[in-house]
């Protein structure tokens, strides 16, 4: 089997155009502890450790840009994403555990393409805009057009997931990150879900509301964001939320949880983090 | 209940008793310090060579082919393309020349053979290979073309039981006559009580997932076999090897010095003790077997799961009147000790004149059981404490004094003999106290939908007196240095620390020039396995009698020399003197007998245990829950561990004990089990560390306490300590129901408690409410 280790990215286009059948490595999270029988039969690998281009957290214009093998512990303890994007830093917190987020790479998280990928529904409220990298240059796709369906993304061949950019969220939204999983780390979420919202002259006036593990791609729950927005900002409208969040998704039964637990679980964080937004109470 | 492997029940004349009068110790300088273990560097900087690590010079690698069914026959085997493979040394069938050995993992329980035909759980051993490397093996294994008569397969007791089901054996499913036990009248008992509760219960079958995976590494030298094993007990493994390939002992040398975690699933030989050594047998080299981690969720012992059904009755004022315990098992397919041990602590622990159990079990197609920190007591105790409690609130009585209640000085289920001594009230009245428990009881209902609880769970374990036969050498240096023969291994508990503090103990050695020898059958003495938490009562008394023994003769050559009487003379810091006169001394190294032999060595035995009195035992464990009623889900905010398992020997291994068995009980509790696809194709679900939960770091509470309750024992052995490795994993799981049942008035009986089935009750409870 061959392996590369390009040192940089135009190495590494060069090394995709002659063999575009090359399977990408990140942490290699996902990618070891699948099938053994999906390993055997790679032509070979390609690395994407050494690319100084993906491995990166730095401000472009008004976007947070993070480079797609920047593991996820790098995420968590950055002081930007801590500031600008709590939701996203703490769902770095809670991948896996320490020894995951110190391999799991935001990139694999997105090209896995996982229902239950946790950083998914966060991008998914962030807006994130996908950079992919491919032989004939760049392209830009918003995160939502990404992730196409169960495993499928996007990607074309010979590209490869370059980084995210995180546009600056409105001033004073909130965010807010939970996860529902059988223990405390290294558990596949039960359902996951992100919120960014805003409160002003006392009603609603943004929510973004995303949830994974809920259906076979992580959603955002437009039913649940049009029905709020506008609304007056009061604890009535947290049982609205919720409710209509368990209505808005398709979820499975499986070994990790029952369906009707998952929508159960959804409707009641889903609620919960309405009330804390209409009293502004951080989680 | 089998012993063989935790006990010889054999007469022991080999072993006499110790031949020193041992005071029990008044006061200790070094027993019951918390000192660090003696092996903590090798283990941390991973110098430790575990039997995982062993690496002989031309080395194969040795891999088992496993069924993938859960119930099949074999209708053909095709090796030939396995041998081709480049660095294959050997392929072993049921066909190869001296694989026709009997394989009975239980002497009660069905025979086998070595290689099945009929393969009655997934993971049954097919076929092995050696191979010059592990991935040769591998493909060696992928190479192997079996032809399997898929047999439809059963995975629960109750389903084994029903007419028509699946056999696993040609004689059916039942294991024989349900086990039996009664004194007293149940129903008189009953007729008496003014309250009477009954719930049923559901317990999960778990598994051991040691940290070390299974194996061993096997090497002939002649006729002579040497085998690193990761092992409970070397001389088990050098019993059952020497019985199997019909050597003699002294032609099986075990050497395991250190084990990566057994929980009792390393107490006896895998297949794959005897697959490594066939197959170096074959090869003419050194092979390695150790099995991968799936493999050790498949075929290495589990502890078995299955339903309870206890129903009690007490009096107004919570004295018990009856207790009516049944449960059903199973100890997969071929061991009959499904729902053995159960029923111990409803028998033993609490005061009541009658009591009744029934345990069946039945067979099933999955692995075998085997014994895990302290078979069947956790279970029981599942039902037991929270039936309890279901008492208790009926009563409207504290729970903690409904147990006060009940106690008693005698095992009722022996018989009516005593203790030599029992600490079981002052673990549940000081552990109370420490834990705040009438504080925390007293605090008013939140009524948001976070809410807290608090529960207790009590327990005594069935052995834990440890007993002969044991047998230690202490070997005293010229220079005051000592080298500790012994032949029990180091589980991970510290034994290796808490004998060298003994050896510390009697001749003033500082720990560090202490070297242990231990766990080898051919170079250290006979010592049974480390497990049924008996290993540092049975051991200590004699490491100390070897000790005394080395101490007397080194007094009685230093007496010679000053001429005074041995009765008079202290050793301390590598020197004698008088007590009576203490300008008289002499060093050690001055000894003028001692110059001449060199070394000094002590033998100790270990003494009989006392006649017509137990030795066990006993616990209370306090927890703190929090409950989001919301989503189900529990978190443990606080733990107490109150212990009566005697004298401390070392303050740092004990209270390792109580945090780990509190651990274990967690995951018992709230997140573990293992899952089979019983509908169909009976397979297990969860054969990892990633689907199969235990706890991990952040789902253990940071606070956790161990209370030791050091009470005296001065009849159970001559070092005083009682075993604590097993109760401290008996009461927690119930301990966190009990909390929840405080915490949100709903009862959940089947574990682990599922967020699930937790927010149903919650549900249903609220409807009844309404
Ligand atoms: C014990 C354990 C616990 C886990 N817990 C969680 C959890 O709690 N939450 C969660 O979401 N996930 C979890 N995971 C899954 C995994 O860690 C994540 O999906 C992780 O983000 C994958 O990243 P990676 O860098 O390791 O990807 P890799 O395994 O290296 O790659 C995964 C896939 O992405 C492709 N790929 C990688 N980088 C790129 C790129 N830049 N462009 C295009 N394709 C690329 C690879 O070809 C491969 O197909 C867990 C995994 C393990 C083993």
């Amino acid at each position: 089997m061959k392996a590369f280790a390009p040192r940089s990215l135009d190495e590494a286009m060069v090394r995709l155009t002659e063999d575009p059948d090359l399977r990408l490595l990140a942490g290699c999270t996902d990618l070891m502890v699948g099938e053994p029988e999906d390993r055997l039969g790679l032509p070979g690998v390609l690395d994407l450790r050494g690319l100084s281009e993906l491995r990166r957290i730095e401000w472009h214009d008004d976007a947070l840009e993070i480079g797609a093998v920047t593991p996820f512990s790098q995420i968590r303890d950055s002081p930007e994403v801590q500031k600008s994007f709590p939701a996203l830093a703490e769902a770095a917190s809670k991948i896996g555990g320490w020894q995951i987020q110190n391999r799991a790479s935001l990139g694999g998280n997105m090209a896995n393409a996982s229902p239950a990928g946790d950083s998914l529904p966060v991008l998914l409220v962030l807006e994130a805009q996908v950079v992919l990298v491919g032989p004939e240059g760049t392209r830009t796709v918003p995160y939502r057009e990404f992730h196409l369906g169960y495993r499928q993304t996007a990607l074309g061949p010979g590209e490869i997931i370059g980084w995210v950019r995180l546009p600056k969220p409105p001033e004073n939204a909130m965010q807010f990150f939970r996860k529902v999983g059988a223990r405390e780390a290294q558990a596949i979420s039960k359902v996951v879900v992100a919120l960014l919202a805003d409160v002003s002259d006392g009603r609603v006036s943004e929510y973004r509301l995303a949830a994974g593990s809920v259906a076979e791609v992580p959603l955002r729950l437009t039913e649940v964001e049009k029905a709020m927005v506008g609304r007056a900002a009061k604890a009535e409208i947290a049982n609205l939320a919720g409710h209509l969040a368990a209505q808005a998704v398709r979820p499975i039964d499986d070994v990790r949880s029952t369906a009707e637990y998952r929508r159960f679980a959804l409707e009641q964080v889903v609620r919960r983090m309405t009330l804390q937004l209409v009293r502004r109470v951080p989680e | 209940m089998r012993e063989a492997n935790y006990y010889s029940r054999d007469p022991v004349p080999e072993t006499p008793e110790p031949k020193q009068k041992q005071d029990p110790w008044a006061e200790t300088k070094v027993v019951g310090q918390p000192l660090p273990r003696v092996d903590a560097y090798q283990r941390l900087s991973g110098a430790a060579v575990y039997p995982s690590d062993v690496h002989l010079p031309e080395m194969l690698y040795g891999a088992i082919l496993r069924c993938p069914h859960a119930h099949a026959r074999i209708k053909s085997l095709e090796t030939t393309a396995a041998e081709q493979i480049p660095g294959v040394r050997a392929v072993l069938t049921n066909s190869s020349p001296g694989t026709d050995i009997p394989w009975q993992p239980e002497s009660d329980g069905p025979a086998s053979v070595l290689f099945d035909p009929v393969c009655r759980f997934e993971g049954e051993a097919v076929a092995a290979v050696a191979a010059t490397t592990p991935y040769q093996a591998q493909d060696a294994l992928r190479a192997m073309q079996v032809d399997y008569e898929v047999l439809p397969a059963v995975s629960t007791p109750q389903d084994a039981l029903e007419p028509g089901a699946p056999k696993v054996h040609p004689d059916g499913n039942s294991v024989g006559e349900p086990s039996t036990y009664e004194r007293g009248d149940v129903s008189a008992g009953f007729e008496a009580a003014d309250v009477v509760v009954e719930e049923t219960f559901q317990v999960p079958f778990l598994l051991h997932t040691p940290m070390e995976p299974h194996g061993c590494v096997a090497r002939w030298e002649g006729d002579k076999l040497t085998l690193w094993e990761s092992t409970q007990g070397v001389y088990n493994v050098q019993r059952q090897v020497a019985a199997a390939l019909d050597l003699p002992l002294s032609h099986v040398r075990v050497i395991g010095h250190y084990v990566g975690g057994g929980f009792g699933s390393k107490l006896a030989i895998g297949k794959y003790s005897l697959i490594a050594a066939l197959l170096a047998k074959k090869t003419a080299r050194p092979v390695k077997v150790f099995l991968s981690r799936e493999e050790t969720f498949l075929c290495v012992g589990n502890r078995p799961g299955g339903t309870m059904r206890l129903k009690a009755g007490a009096k107004r004022d919570g004295t018990l009147t009856a207790l009516d315990f049944e449960a059903l098992g199973s100890g997969g397919a071929y061991s009959p000790y499904g729902t053995g041990l159960f029923d111990w602590q409803i028998r033993d622990l609490y005061h009541c004149r009658n009591v009744r159990t029934k345990g069946r079990s039945a067979y099933i197609n999955a692995g075998e059981e085997r014994p895990m920190r302290a078979p069947g007591h956790p279970q029981g105790s599942w039902a037991l404490e929270q039936v309890l409690d279901a008492l208790a609130a009926k009563l409207e009585m504290d729970p903690l004094k409904l147990r006060l209640e009940n106690l008693t000085a005698v095992s009722q289920a022996r018989g009516d003999i005593p203790y030599t001594s029992t600490g079981f009230k002052e673990c549940l009245e000081e552990g109370a106290k420490a834990f705040g428990w009438a504080a925390a009881r007293a605090r008013p209902a939140a009524d948001g939908p976070v809410v807290r609880g608090v529960g207790v769970g009590g327990c005594t374990w069935v052995a834990g007196a440890g007993g002969p036969p044991s047998t230690a050498i202490v070997k005293y240096f010229a220079d005051g240095s000592v080298n500790l023969n012994m032949g029990a291994s180091d589980i991970g508990t510290g034994t290796k620390t808490v004998m060298a503090m003994v050896v510390a103990e009697e001749l003033g050695v500082p720990v560090e020039r202490i070297q242990i020898e231990h766990a080898d059958t051919g170079t250290t003495e006979f010592a049974t396995a480390s497990g049924g938490s008996k290993t540092v009562p049975t051991e200590s008394p004699a490491v100390r009698a070897a000790a005394l023994d080395c101490r007397e003769q080194l007094l009685a050559m230093a007496a010679q020399d000053l001429n005074i009487s041995a009765a008079e003379l202290e050793l301390e810091a590598g020197e004698v003197f008088s007590t009576r006169d203490p300008a008289k001394r002499l060093a050690v190294g001055e000894i003028s007998q001692f110059r001449q032999r060199r070394t000094v060595v002590g033998v100790g035995y270990r003494g009989p245990n006392p006649e017509d009195k137990a030795v066990c035992p006993f616990a209370a464990q306090f927890c703190e829950v929090e409950v989001n009623k919301r989503t189900g889900e529990v978190r443990v905010l606080r733990f107490l561990g109150a212990h009566d398992s005697g004298r401390v020997m070392s303050r740092l291994t004990y209270d390792n004990q109580v945090y780990g068995g509190i651990v274990m009980g967690i995951g018992f509790g709230l997140t573990e089990r293992r899952v089979l696809d019983e509908k169909q194709t009976g397979k297990m679900v969860n054969r990892n560390w990633h689907d199969y939960k235990i706890p991990t770091a952040l789902d253990v509470p940071a606070d956790m306490e161990s209370l030791p309750i050091e009470i005296q024992d001065l009849e159970c052995n001559t070092t005083g300590a009682k075993g604590l490795g097993e109760p401290v994993t008996i009461p927690t799981a119930a301990a966190i129901a009990n909390a929840v049942y405080d915490a949100t008035g709903v009862r959940v009986t089947e574990a682990p408690i599922n967020p699930t089935r937790l927010l149903d009750l919650l549900a249903a409870h609220d409807q009844r409410r309404a």
